[in-house]
């Protein structure tokens, strides 16, 4: 069925509410890489022999992930007149007792996290379920703001009708019939939005640049290389609703006159690769890709194309290199993309999160958007926040929110309940913060300010027992290989800071091989081609300013006494 | 790769240049290796220098000019799977396999790799077989499915 007007759109809408409020129970399994790795398809599989065996009258669905890939396998169960219910850490033991509970109209109450109340979904009030929290109170979603993420992990992925029940597709409408390239251009730049990849550029002044361009032919890339080891807030957009990411880049190509998109998403991921071409066909199939998009005269084609597992391919002039099926070289610039990008042709590159943002934008407006967050950086952000810490996961927040709040209110502090030692945002340029620097706002300008970044909002936490020489070591060895090797300061230079910093690992250095570090570090940091390697050395140099102790304890006795 | 296959493959890139990394992906999914005479052919069939082929062969981490193993093994070194002891996952691996890093074993049943990130910083320490993920690794689980592969492949 090709959606052709806004018609089609309310039938479809219609179709998704009834999908969403089924009136037979329906179980969804989180079916994205991470539920699959924890054994999810398995019960997918069981369910389904299960249903077959018993003529059980009860749907079985598939949902994304929420960002919370240790609560995986995750199950929405929606029960006919009452809210769907989120379930963590599912076994086929666990389902086999639910599907009982079902026929017994029973809430199971095993693993159970929370209740979805979902505005667009009225329901009878029920005092069973009082009891139960709702989505927005239940931890680790408390006290965030999942514009983004809200409906990864509810919603089926891969159905058009529940995206659009959910409001989709209404801005791309809307922009449609109702607004000129010109002015979602506008509307773009009113919200204040800018790149969430880690360049932090703001996205309608690129967009506008490139709409003003005469060329017959550009280009649309979303950068899905998210290669910042740390990083997955982009695959769980992908796979946990990948039409809203398409629905951003289909207004991209009608913002900028482009009619065509393309994917680069980095090697590491088969299983989102195969997922987005599923993806795509069936937004062909209705007529929100390809030929007359929404019954438009607005055409456009999507393609997903693999990266060969460079880093360095996630900067945008070496992913362009890397379109074009050559090696991945950074390019100096100018000229930029929206001049000279692909073939030559005015382009734009733009990251998973980035896009994703646009559809609201669109349909709630830039005024709206820019009510959220702080006074130079708007909107919400996903943070990762990963390592030593109590509830590990993807956390939306609006810019500006305070990171002691996102590490001890949501994340839970520290895993073993320990004290924190250091905390890095910004992985992998960003500087570890000891302690004392966490009371901050988490905005590219704060961290910008104190000498660090906010990157792609990678935060690693760092317990007691945790040595930075370590940590820092394990960096710099990402850091060389992934050096593409143009420039000598970073080819060279940052090799050998990974050899000195080895041997201040080892016991093997002495002081004056620290201070030979930090020179060599200072040098690189000047004169290194691009960011990759102007990067580097500064999160050592700023790592032995504020944890000398470590560094000293290696170089003295060989090791440091609080790490395991 | 005989060079009919090697040959569709291209064709139905339409001989495009710039689908050479799809079409090294494809041959290596395949073959499980790009070898000498493969980027040979590839590089007449699209008219390139075979040094640009040899050197995109290279470049990239995913593509390998050597033999893979039937298995794959990616075990992740990402920084949240380092913290949680993706070391001493490799190591295990390493000695239970008896190769190092971008080895293949002899009987070309397994090769072992390193990855930067899976992408599932959550659950580590993560290592892939092939398509397959598995999370949570510690050194008895690891020997478990090196055990359960070992004698699936017999």
């Amino acid at each position: 069925m090709k959606i052709q007007n806004i018609w089609d759109l309310n039938k479809l809408e219609e179709k998704g509410i009834r999908s969403l409020a089924p009136k037979r129970p329906k179980i969804s399994i989180g079916l994205s890489t991470c539920g699959v790795s924890l054994g999810a398809d398995n019960i997918f599989e069981k369910m389904n022999r299960e249903k077959e065996k018993h003529a059980l009258k009860i749907s079985i669905g598939q949902t994304g992930c929420s960002g919370f890939c240790d609560l995986e396998p995750m199950a929405i169960v929606r029960m006919p007149g009452k809210p769907p219910l989120l379930y963590t850490q599912m076994t086929v033991k666990k389902i086999k007792q639910m599907i009982q509970d079902i026929k017994r109209k029973k809430i199971t109450q095993e693993g159970l996290l929370c209740k979805i109340g979902d505005p667009a979904l009225p329901r009878r009030p029920d005092p069973l379920l009082n009891e139960i929290p709702d989505y927005q109170e239940a931890s680790p979603f408390k006290d965030q703001y999942r514009l983004l993420l809200g409906n990864c992990g509810v919603i089926d992925p891969l159905s058009v009708s529940e995206y659009v029940a959910m409001g989709g597709y209404s801005a791309l409408y809307k922009a449609f019939y109702q607004m000129s390239p010109g002015e979602v251009v506008e509307e773009v730049i009113r919200s204040g939005l800018r790149g969430r990849g880690g360049a932090w550029f703001p996205t309608g002044i690129k967009w506008d640049m490139a709409r003003k361009t005469t060329s017959e032919e550009k280009f649309v890339i979303c950068n899905a290389d998210e290669g910042d080891p740390g990083a997955y807030k982009d695959r769980t957009i992908m796979e946990g609703n990948p039409f809203k990411l398409f629905e951003g880049i289909v207004l991209a190509g009608y913002a900028i006159g482009s009619h065509l998109g393309l994917i680069y998403l980095r090697e590491e991921y088969p299983h989102t690769y195969q997922f987005l071409n599923k993806a795509i066909d069936i937004a062909k199939r209705y007529g929100l890709l390809g030929r007359n998009v929404l019954g438009s005269n607005f055409n456009f084609t999507l393609k997903v194309i693999r990266g060969g597992g460079s880093y360095v391919c996630g900067e945008e002039t070496a992913l362009m290199d890397s379109l074009e099926g050559e090696v991945g070289d950074p390019r100096l610039r100018p000229p930029f993309p929206i001049e000279k990008g692909l073939w030559e042709q005015p382009t734009i590159v733009n990251n998973v999160e980035t896009l994703a943002n646009i559809p609201l934008i669109i349909e709630h407006g830039g005024e709206w958007y820019a009510g959220i967050g702080t006074e130079k950086a708007k909107g919400t952000k996903i943070f990762s926040v990963i390592g030593q810490v109590q509830q590990p996961g993807l956390y939306e927040v609006p810019l500006g929110t305070n990171l002691e709040d996102v590490i001890f209110k949501m994340a839970g502090g520290s895993l073993n309940g320990g004290q924190i030692k250091a905390v890095q945002v910004g992985s992998p340029f960003g500087s570890f913060l000891p302690r004392e620097k966490l009371d901050i706002s988490l905005d590219p300008e704060t961290l910008r300010d104190m000498g660090s970044m906010i990157g792609s909002g990678v935060i690693v936490v760092l317990d007691q027992e945790t040595c930075l020489v370590d940590i820092l070591l394990h960096t710099l060895s990402f850091f060389v290989e992934e050096s593409c090797g143009k420039c000598a300061p970073c080819r060279e230079g940052v090799f050998q800071m990974k050899e000195i910093m080895t041997a201040i690992y080892e016991g093997r250095a002495t002081m004056k091989d620290l201070t030979d570090l930090i020179d060599l570090g200072e040098m690189i940091k000047d004169f290194a081609l691009c960011a990759l390697g102007g990067g580097a050395p500064l999160i050592i140099l700023n790592g032995i300013k504020d944890f000398r102790k470590d560094f000293e304890a290696h170089i003295t006795t060989g090791k440091c006494s609080w790490s395991s | 790769m005989e060079r009919e296959k090697i040959k569709k493959i291209v064709a139905k890139h339409r001989h495009e240049k710039a689908a050479i990394l799809a079409i090294l992906h494809e041959i290596q999914e395949e073959d499980k290796q790009l070898g000498t005479e493969s980027l040979n052919y590839i590089a007449q069939l699209l008219m390139m220098p075979v040094a640009n082929v040899y050197g995109l062969a290279s470049f990239y981490s995913a593509f390998s000019l050597r033999r893979k193993g039937n298995t794959e093994i990616r075990v992740c070194t990402g920084i949240s799977c380092h913290i949680k002891g993706s070391d001493k996952i490799m190591g295990t691996m390493k000695s239970r396999l008896n190769i190092e890093i971008g080895e293949t074993t002899w009987d070309e049943k397994f090769s072992l790799e390193k990855v930067q990130c899976l992408g599932l910083c959550a659950i580590g320490p993560n290592a892939s077989f092939n398509s397959k993920i598995h999370a949570h690794l510690d050194e008895d689980r690891i020997l478990e499915i090196l055990k359960e592969r070992m004698e699936d492949s017999e």
